[in-house]
């Protein structure tokens, strides 16, 4: 006889993690800052991270705020160093060559709004992919 | 030939180790770790919500049963907090009685710790002896609180009871004890063979990581960054002039010894305060205001915050509290665990973070 | 009462296995358990033993509230421990939900629903002391002549 005892599903567990007032800031905050909706961020972040991870999103998320991507413009509008170190949602290649791309096109066209623009919605379809 | 298998290994969630259940799932190569993840979610009661739209008064004992272990310092962040935020002060002897009662939670809870971590290297012997130390502390937590585990000592102005004059040797006679009996088992830590092979060089995070993960308390003390400890910023401490330990290796021999050398710190701790202490009021007056406020206090395990937001007739609006195991747990599981050799040394590691599953979910 | 019989007895009444499961208390709990097996208590003049393994325990220690996580899971430990078994239920928390079965919380007590509680050990937490007196004396009712009871 076999039971598979522990592979319940966990994602209603997870959900209840994310649920505190300080998880909704984050949530509330990268959905501002890739204009994603907020049940989409919530989603993605359940289906990639442990749990663990989940509980400590919003020392993470403080964390980059403070001290990561420092140094770079580009880098801290894109959150590069967010979504690959602090809150591993994205790819670690695909990031760099998002951030590498953008950052040409601002050194040869200068448009800078423009180029952010565009990165974050690839990063958008990095995120949902 | 032998073989190397990738397998999937999960430990817990009710493992003989852990004194709450957890679940790590190690990805492993032979026995060597490569990755590791955590279920949670057994415990999970969900304090905070309970706690949004009560009073004041119903407030601070559910702070309190966050954690039955750190019980103590749940209850003073909580009450700081609400004193912060209704600019109440607190008379000097209050003060110093709380740091007291705060210093010998850390004591049992350290020991506690301590212990653990020896009975999951299978060194029994040494666990009992510290096991059996510990409980001098909670008498001494009784003695002055009235009970052992959760005491509500701290109400917002004061604390609830006076160290009695005929009480005070009896302290000082188990302080003395501790110490004494202290010194002997960490002879026998430092220099168990057994002891050693299983601790130094296992488990070892370093500086970087650790503030990638926000590690706070002995995990980030033991891997040199001290000062992540609160209670530099707490203006008793700085009267009595405290300054924190660390060690450099950052593996669980380390922190180990770093929850040892705290022990003696918060003895001497509270020899200083007993010296200091004058008699006096131990209990001034004020109302619970409305207003909102954030403040962290140095638990045993770490930094603890809370964010509390109050009504005028004392009810709490809004409420988080971050406990510092959420980021001790995450520092052991993604990083501690990474290349650990063998899966006994899984368990030994994550007991050498002092984890606390309870306070990580609420 | 057979010969057999008085061995089972003897032996039993000199060794008692115990196991605990946390099923979301606060840690109070847990702890006085554990600071019953320190040798102030000296649990195992008593021929107790804390194994923490359902497999080997004849008595079940249950402390906190009922998290829906614990559905399946304690029932599944409860049907693992051999005959004869008993559980005791430690602490305010898994008789009455304690402070936590209020109105948004998750837990679901009392933990006599879900499986047999033979004796209860009121406190929050209560002391390690009383665990141990209650362990000792709801024992020999239960391993007592137990296959001449069931027969
Ligand atoms: S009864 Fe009290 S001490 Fe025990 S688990 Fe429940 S809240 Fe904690």
């Amino acid at each position: 006889m076999v039971e598979y005892l522990y592979e319940k599903d966990l994602r209603g567990m997870q959900f209840n993690i994310l649920a505190s007032t300080r998880h909704e800031w984050v949530v509330a905050e990268l959905s501002a800052r890739y204009g994603m909706r907020k049940p989409e961020i919530r989603r993605r972040l359940i289906e990639r991270l442990d749990m663990i991870l989940l509980e400590n999103l919003p020392a993470r998320y403080e964390g980059w705020l403070a001290r990561g991507d420092a140094g770079d413009d580009v880098d801290r509008a894109l959150g590069v160093e967010l979504l690959t170190v602090y809150i591993p949602l994205a790819e670690d290649t695909r990031m760099q060559d998002i951030a590498e791309y953008t950052r040409e096109r601002i050194a040869t066209d200068d448009a800078h709004d423009e180029s952010i623009a565009h990165a974050l919605a690839q990063i958008r379809e990095l995120i949902r992919s | 030939m032998k073989k190397t298998v990738d397998v999937s290994l999960p430990i817990g969630p009710l493992h003989p180790c852990f004194k709450e259940p957890a679940r790590i799932r190690c990805e492993t190569k032979g026995e060597r770790v490569i990755s590791a993840e955590m279920d949670l979610g057994y415990v999970k009661k969900g304090i905070e919500r309970i706690m949004r739209g009560r009073p004041w008064q119903e407030v601070m004992f559910l702070a309190e049963r966050i954690c039955g272990i750190c019980s103590v310092i749940h209850n003073m962040v909580c009450i700081e907090t609400l004193e912060k935020i209704s600019d109440i002060e607190v008379p000097e002897r209050a003060a110093y009685l709380r740091v007291i009662v705060n210093e010998l939670d850390r004591i049992q809870s350290h020991i506690l710790a301590n212990f653990s971590y020896c009975y999951t290297i299978e060194h029994e012997t040494l666990g009992m002896y510290l096991l059996n130390l510990r409980e001098t502390a909670m008498d001494m937590l009784e003695l002055i609180t009235g009970a052992r585990v959760t005491c509500a000592y701290m109400v917002p102005g004061g604390v609830r009871f006076d160290l009695r004059d005929e009480d005070r040797p009896t302290l000082e006679a188990a302080l003395d004890h501790v110490e004494h009996e202290l010194r002997r088992y960490v002879g026998m830590f430092e220099h168990g063979p057994l002891v050693a092979q299983r601790s130094k060089g296992v488990g070892i995070i370093s500086r970087e990581d650790v503030i990638e993960a926000h590690g706070v308390g002995p995990v980030a003390r033991a891997s040199g960054i001290p000062e992540s400890d609160r209670r530099c910023e707490h203006p008793t401490y700085q009267k009595l002039g405290f300054t924190p330990l660390s060690y450099e290796d950052g593996d669980n021999y380390a922190r180990v010894m770093l929850r040892f050398d705290e022990v003696f710190q918060s003895i001497d701790l509270i020899r200083r305060c007993l010296a200091n202490m004058v008699p006096g009021p131990i209990r001034g007056g004020g109302t619970i205001q409305a207003g909102e406020a954030t403040h962290a206090g140095e638990a045993p395990r770490g930094e603890l915050t809370y964010y509390v937001k109050t009504d005028e007739y004392g009810r709490i609006v809004d409420i988080a509290v971050r406990t510092p195991s959420i980021m001790n747990i995450e520092s052991c599981a993604h990083y501690m665990l990474e290349g650990v050799s063998s899966a006994a040394d899984v368990t030994s590691t994550f007991i050498s973070a002092d984890p606390c599953i309870a306070c990580t979910e609420r | 009462m057979s010969f057999l019989q008085s061995i089972k007895n003897t032996v039993r009444s000199k060794s008692i296995h115990v196991s605990y499961v946390n099923v979301g208390s606060c840690n109070g709990c847990d702890i006085e358990v554990l600071a019953m097996l320190a040798p102030r208590y000296d649990i195992e003049q008593y021929g107790i033993y804390v194994h923490n393994n359902p497999r080997e325990a004849d008595v079940l220690l249950v402390t906190g509230a009922f998290t829906p996580q614990w559905e399946d899971k304690l029932k599944s430990i409860w049907d693992k421990i051999p005959e004869p078994k008993v559980a005791i239920a430690i602490g305010n928390c898994p008789i009455s939900g304690c402070v936590f079965n209020r109105r948004g919380a998750y837990v679901d007590p009392p933990v006599a629903k879900h499986i047999p509680i033979a004796a209860e050990v009121p406190g929050c937490p209560p002391r390690p002391t009383e665990i141990l007196n209650a362990v000792l004396s709801l024992a020999p009712l239960v391993f007592k002549d137990y296959e001449e009871k069931q027969s």
